[in-house]
């Protein structure tokens, strides 16, 4: 494997293979809760995050981790205003997010290059300590997304019943959206801001069309996001492309076969 | 007999209106107690308060002998509501998946593989056995009613809580999911409250009824209950189709 040899297609792969699982497993949970836009609002405000490191000159991946998180908070808080009406506080973050972000970006001119490669991706951005910071994060969303998995799962189906079964709903959906804020703020740096949110909703899109089970439909996730990553690197690789691009478009791929597969059985 | 729920002067209401005056009543160990009312009597109200989840203007309400705003033992409670009518059919989950999570056991971070015989067993109790691999969205509405009824029967509660159980249901599923509760209610020794819509089959089985209308409730015992009481609270009488 050619392809392999090169050091930062390595980090690539690495970074990518555990963005593909986090972002996959997150994915399937916001879809079911029809929270599909959760994905879009914060990965615009850890545009701003980026955008605020470049300006003042701190690690911009940290400044989008910490927006992202400040992000979600702030869309549990709204959401308690608009309690029937859950898009209005993605609407609102995402617009302040974007806001954000454009007024910091014309405030530092000089910084273009690097800003695209957070909105479209990059393979051969994702430096050594980029790595490290995607791969401790990761597991500790990986752990923690073990910990909550069958609270999670029940409040997703029913709300009301897990509530009534002791389980403590408040607290988990605010861990949820932090677990959320955090995959995205990790995603940009080999998807893009722009695509993030494709790649949490598009597999997950998969695995419920084709899924027997909860069980099937979250593993289907994670495959078809792990497809499109590894696919989507490698494309990238030859054709030099972005990333973010080839990967969002393999996934798409797959689900338009699968829909049609589907529709050839039926 | 051992009281498991008990209202005294509760007044509550989302304005400044009430919608509940002096409410009291109790219900005792094995009681089956219908809640029944015109449209808008504050039914689902009472049962939301006496669960807990809207706190009474004044008054007190006592679950287990312990006070509602400082109970947290709801193992032994359990509640279905007008599930069938409002579920998601498009989840992508197996009956089975949804049973388990009626478990406490198993919604524990990991562990648990020996649980499935324990659903295995209340989903055949309920006639569900068979369809356990289905997904939810596959069953008629009848049937999700009784996997839900499993769900909440395999964290052996002691008093269970229904919400006009069968919205949604044909008539023919509707007098199964009845008759499967009288069944359940005599193995499970439960303790029943149920708001119903459906006069005639909740009388024939309820012990005590609770008729809300005009702010007010008044407990009575079934044979007591008579076409004066009803008239009062609906405005016009009902007759038993026998």
């Amino acid at each position: 494997m050619d392809i392999l040899s090169y050091a930062f297609m390595q980090r690539a792969f690495a970074a990518g293979i555990m963005i593909a699982i986090i972002c996959s497993i997150i994915g399937t949970f916001i879809v079911l809760r029809r929270m599909s836009m959760i994905g879009d609002a914060l990965s615009h405000v850890s545009l701003s995050g980026v955008a605020a490191g470049m300006l003042l000159g701190f690690y911009p991946f940290l400044g989008a981790l910490v927006m992202s998180a400040l992000a979600a908070l702030f869309i549990e808080f709204l959401r308690n205003y608009f309690k029937k009406y859950a898009e209005i506080s993605l609407a609102v973050v995402m617009s302040g997010g974007i806001g954000l972000a454009t007024i910091l970006i014309s405030l530092g001119r000089a910084f273009n290059v690097d800003i695209f490669s957070y909105l479209f991706g990059s393979i051969v951005a994702v430096t050594p300590a980029d790595l490290w910071l995607i791969l401790a994060v990761g597991i500790f969303i990986l752990l923690s997304m073990i910990y909550i998995y069958r609270r999670l799962f029940y409040m997703t189906f029913d709300e009301d019943a897990a509530k009534f079964s002791g389980v403590n709903t408040g607290a988990i959906n605010i861990f949820f959206t932090i677990l959320t804020a955090l995959t995205v703020a990790l995603s940009i740096r080999v998807v893009g801001t722009l695509l993030v949110s494709s790649l949490m909703v598009i597999p997950a899109a998969v695995g419920i069309q084709i899924g027997k089970s909860f069980k099937a439909t979250m593993a289907i996730s994670i495959i078809v996001a792990l497809v499109s990553v590894i696919v989507g690197l490698i494309a990238s690789f030859i054709w030099n492309l972005a990333p973010g691009g080839t990967i969002v478009i393999t996934s798409v791929l797959i689900l338009v076969v699968v829909l049609l597969w589907k529709r050839g059985r039926e | 007999m051992e009281k498991i729920l008990e209202l005294k002067d509760v007044t509550f209401g989302y304005t400044s209106v009430p919608v509940l005056e002096d409410v009291n009543f109790e219900v005792e160990r094995g009681d089956y107690m219908a809640i029944i009312g015109p449209n808008g009597a504050a039914k689902s109200t009472l049962m939301k308060i006496a669960l807990g989840e809207l706190t009474p203007w004044k008054g007190t309400v006592r679950l287990f002998g312990e006070d509602i705003r400082r109970f947290n033992d709801w193992g032994r409670v359990g509640y279905l509501s007008q599930y069938a009518a409002h579920i998601n059919t498009a989840f992508p989950a197996t009956v089975e998946e949804i049973v388990m999570t009626g478990m406490r056991e198993w919604l524990r971070p990991i562990g648990g593989g020996k649980l499935h015989r324990r659903a295995e067993n209340v989903l055949d109790m309920v006639g569900m056995g068979s369809v356990k691999h289905k997904l939810i969205g596959e069953l008629s509405g009848g049937q999700r009613q009784r996997v839900f009824l499993a769900r909440l029967l395999i964290g052996s509660p002691e008093i269970i809580f229904m919400d006009e159980p069968t919205t949604g249901v044909d008539a023919i599923a509707e007098a199964e999911f009845y008759e499967l509760l009288d069944d359940t209610q005599k193995v499970y020794n439960l303790t029943i409250v149920m708001v119903s819509h459906d006069i005639n089959a909740i009388l024939k089985r309820a012990t005590k009824v609770a008729c809300v209308g005009n702010r007010k409730v008044h407990v009575h015992n079934t044979p007591d209950l008579t076409q004066e009481h009803l008239a009062e609270v609906f405005g016009y009488r009902i007759y038993d189709e026998e």
